[in-house]
């Protein structure tokens, strides 16, 4: 056994500036909104904090778990994901603006799908790992995970949440890639893969009536302007908010944008918010950081002692980079609306806990890699 | 409720203050009245009221509670503000102090319907009662749309049913005032560009929901994006209507059809080509004013039936008829550029548009824009004409003119229309330059459009 590498400051640095921005700027974002909609502007503030509170204990615990432990459960873990995600179906699924994507327990709620993302990058790792060779064949090695795949895109975007469904298929694509599929496998996967979601994007555009709202986002995508009251609204907004912050930003807690003009500021659009109050400056800053903790983490995978932490650590990374860019993509209206959180910044318990999870567990890999050798895999 | 021997203050002797003041004598209470206003200006109404001379505290604002006897409530007339010396006083000595509509709600019996909106509350507020009324002989319709509803709460059994018109001026003071069915119609910014009065502006339009229960109805516009968002969290049920889609649940448009979809039920109530009523935000306020209907039980057959008869409201986008084959409408009530611009976008004739008025800072770009195709001309009067000539200008629109006032404005439209032509009164402006209220405005256009059927009538 080599010796253990001490815990990762550099990864702990940025998750903490990251989380510490995503509070301020909760905060900042949400008052006005929280006054209006609750009577009390520290609604979103004071969750926050608390998830906060949750998601550092939960990091700090799975920093010190051995990542092994993760393997020996992984398919329990999978069945708790499955189990959370059925339970939506049941009365305890919390419906809002029609989807229907918490789980109700009291004052707090969680999201599934959260739970889900890191609960297929844990299995799926350990189901390589245990493969082997065999993930060579195609119809022992990939056919399972193509239907596994299915069964949570099915659950996913039944609620509906077709991106966080999409970022689930994208991750388990990468694990698998990396794990060592055959390149003409992947071709042929990523060709069925880009088919069905595009068959599904023309059903919902062209066919299912039920979905309109998403061929309006598309419209709405190519001329935001053209029904500026209704779809185009958020992302003229978000528009107008990243304009007036300019280069250097109007200062902390000076946006107007978040003043009721931006409907949930402190959601999927809070990156607008960071643009208008810190500017240019500061969406470059918080884009760094991301960039710095998405390449500690390749520089993890690739390191990694084994494969099953080499493809845990793929599977976290990919996570961030997809969210981070989908949803930066998306306030900056170069890709059509979609919801999706801005890790550790966005307003979300789940999100934030999931997240910060994932962060331990990459951190305690770290601890077992080999940085001498430059890469094994 | 008990006044009884109660000293209660009246603040402001509006509208509200007649009925106000005798419902508050009637239960027994001991009335101080106090009003900027002269003792001259309200000699009329304080006469009516025969209150003494040493309980009216006129033409001045009180300073202390003192100076008003130390009263144990304080009623405000809608448009007090809230933050008057005098209030913050009684707020710390802990007085209460609550609006009309509170002590309204406090007093009724029955059930109650609460509309809210920057736009369309008061055609909504009258549809829905004119709905209801087929149904439920003993239904009232009150509050800002020109009955208080304080004059009709003494009476009022479990039998009645209030449809109640409230601004956010109201809703500013309400503490348990809870409507069975509270609407939203929508949260434009009307002659608000700062912040600060839109979050306060927001924060009391979303007082008519703070008091319902599980099983209230908020009836939601869906169209509005903000309203939308801003309500996903309330405690009572969620009804919404939509002009632009289908909704699985809620009132919308199906190709020209307004219909009821609720529990999987899909019921047809009439063609909007029926509606005489005429633009989409009437359309709008007609599906509004269903879903309010249908939350309360009312009968799709008496819903259909009204929507199909209710002819609209005074100087909200009224006909006032034709001469020499140009029509009048007159449209007095359009007092910012959001209801002119709809009132623009309802007329499908050549438009020749009589505004301007007093400047609230208000942006007439947006209304501008809308022009192509609608408006021809331009006519212009009032403190805000060049004001609005210019952004016309800016915009390449430049059939304007700038006339000293109404009359001359009409005339002038009638002397260059033509047969076909739409001579339509929406200011986009308050009247408070001219006239002293924007009915008076309406009232001046619509004499002298008399005058002029007159002269060509024979």
């Amino acid at each position: 056994m080599i010796k253990k590498n001490a815990t990762d400051l550099t990864i702990v640095f940025a998750v903490a500036s990251l989380v510490t921005i995503g509070i301020i700027m909760v905060f900042s974002a949400s008052y006005t909104y929280s006054l209006v909609q609750y009577n009390d502007g520290l609604h979103y503030l004071k969750r926050m904090a608390m998830w906060t509170v949750f998601g550092s204990i939960a990091m700090f615990i799975t920093s010190k778990i051995k990542y092994i432990v993760w393997k020996r459960w992984s398919k329990f873990i999978l069945l708790v994901s499955l189990v959370v995600l059925l339970l939506l179906f049941t009365p305890w699924g919390i419906t809002v603006k029609g989807a229907t994507r918490w789980l109700g327990a009291g004052p707090i709620r969680i999201m599934p799908s959260e739970i889900a993302k890191l609960g297929i990058i844990i299995f799926l790792a350990a189901s390589i790992e245990n493969k082997g060779e065999g993930l060579k064949n195609f119809f022992a090695g990939i056919l399972p995970y193509m239907a596994l795949g299915g069964v949570f895109f099915y659950l996913i975007n039944k609620q509906p949440d077709f991106s966080t469904a999409v970022v689930v298929i994208a991750i388990m694509i990468t694990m698998i890639f990396i794990g060592g599929m055959k390149i003409s496998h992947f071709v042929i996967l990523s060709g069925a893969v880009t088919f069905g979601i595009g068959f599904m994007l023309y059903q919902l555009i062209y066919v299912t009536e039920r979905a309109s709202y998403r061929t309006d986002r598309l419209m709405t995508f190519m001329d935001p302007w053209a029904n500026a009251q209704g779809d185009g609204y958020q992302i003229i907004q978000s528009l107008y908010a990243l304009g007036a912050g300019g280069i250097l930003g109007k200062g902390l807690g000076k946006s107007v944008q978040k003043h009721l003009y931006l409907p949930e500021p402190q959601n999927d659009f809070i990156f607008s918010v960071i643009g208008e109050e810190l500017g240019f400056i500061g969406g470059l800053v918080v884009i760094l950081l991301f960039m710095l903790l998405i390449w500690k983490g390749i520089k993890i995978a690739m390191n990694a002692p084994d494969l099953f932490s080499a493809l845990v650590a793929t599977g976290i990374v990919t996570m961030i980079s997809v969210q981070v860019i989908i949803n930066i993509a998306v306030t900056t209206s170069s890709m059509p609306v979609t919801g999706m959180p801005l890790p550790f910044i966005s307003y979300g318990g789940s999100s934030l806990l999931i997240f910060m999870t994932a962060m331990g567990i990459l951190i305690n890999i770290s601890k077992y890699c080999d940085f001498t050798k430059g890469g094994t895999k | 409720m008990d006044l009884n021997n109660k000293k209660v203050l009246v603040v402001g002797l509006a509208t509200t203050g007649i009925p106000l003041v005798r419902v508050l004598k009637k239960l027994g209470a001991k009335v101080i009245i106090t009003d900027t206003k002269s003792k001259k200006d309200l000699k009329e109404t304080t006469e009516k009221l025969k209150i003494a001379t040493a309980d009216l505290l006129l033409g001045r604002q009180l300073n202390s509670l003192e100076e008003a006897g130390s009263p144990e409530m304080i009623i405000l007339s809608p448009g007090v503000p809230m933050e008057i010396p005098l209030v913050q006083e009684a707020k710390r000595k802990g007085v209460e102090v609550i609006g009309e509509i509170e002590l309204a709600y406090r007093l009724m019996k029955g059930r109650l319907v609460a509309i809210t909106g920057t736009n369309g509350k008061t055609t909504t507020t009258a549809l829905t009662g004119e709905i209801f009324k087929l149904e439920k002989s003993r239904t009232h319709v009150v509050g800002n749309i020109g009955v208080p509803m304080i004059s009709k709460v003494i009476d009022s059994t479990e039998e009645d049913f209030f449809i109640a018109e409230v601004s956010s001026f109201q809703l500013e003071s309400v503490k348990e005032f809870k409507p069975e069915v509270a609407a939203i119609l929508n949260l434009t910014p009307d002659h608000l560009n700062r912040h600060k009065t839109m979050e306060k502006y927001a924060r009391c339009k979303m007082k008519i929901f703070t008091n319902q229960g599980r099983n209230d109805t908020a009836v939601i516009n869906y169209d509005d994006f903000l309203l939308r968002s801003l309500t996903q969290d309330l405690s009572g049920k969620k009804f919404y209507f939509s002009r632009l889609k289908e909704l699985g649940e809620g009132v919308f448009i199906k190709g020209e059809k307004i219909i009821i979809r609720s529990k999987n039920k899909e019921l047809e109530i009439t063609d909007k080509k029926q509606l005489k009523i005429l633009g989409e935000h009437n359309v709008e306020n007609a599906l509004a004013a269903t879903a309010i209907a249908w939350s309360m039980g009312i009968s799709t057959d008496s819903i259909r039936k009204g929507l199909q008869s209710f002819h609209g409201v005074e100087h909200r986008m009224e006909v006032c008829g034709k001469v020499q084959g140009l029509t009048f409408i007159n449209d007095s009530k359009g007092t910012n550029p959001d209801a002119s611009i709809k009132a623009v976008e309802a007329v499908k004739d050549p438009i020749i548009l009589l505004a301007g008025g007093m400047d609230k800072g208000s942006d007439f770009k947006e209304l501008v824009d809308r022009f192509p195709g609608r408006v021809k001309s331009l006519v212009l009067y009032g403190e805000t004409a060049s004001i609005i000539e210019k952004t016309a200008h800016n915009k390449g629109f430049l059939k304007t003119i700038i006339l000293k006032d109404l009359e001359e404005a009409v005339k002038f439209a009638y002397e260059n229309g033509k047969a076909g032509d739409v001579i339509l009164l929406s200011p986009a402006c308050a009247s408070w330059d001219m006239y002293s209220s924007y009915e008076k405005r309406g009232e001046h256009f619509k004499e002298i459009f008399e005058k002029l059927r007159g002269m060509y009538h024979d």
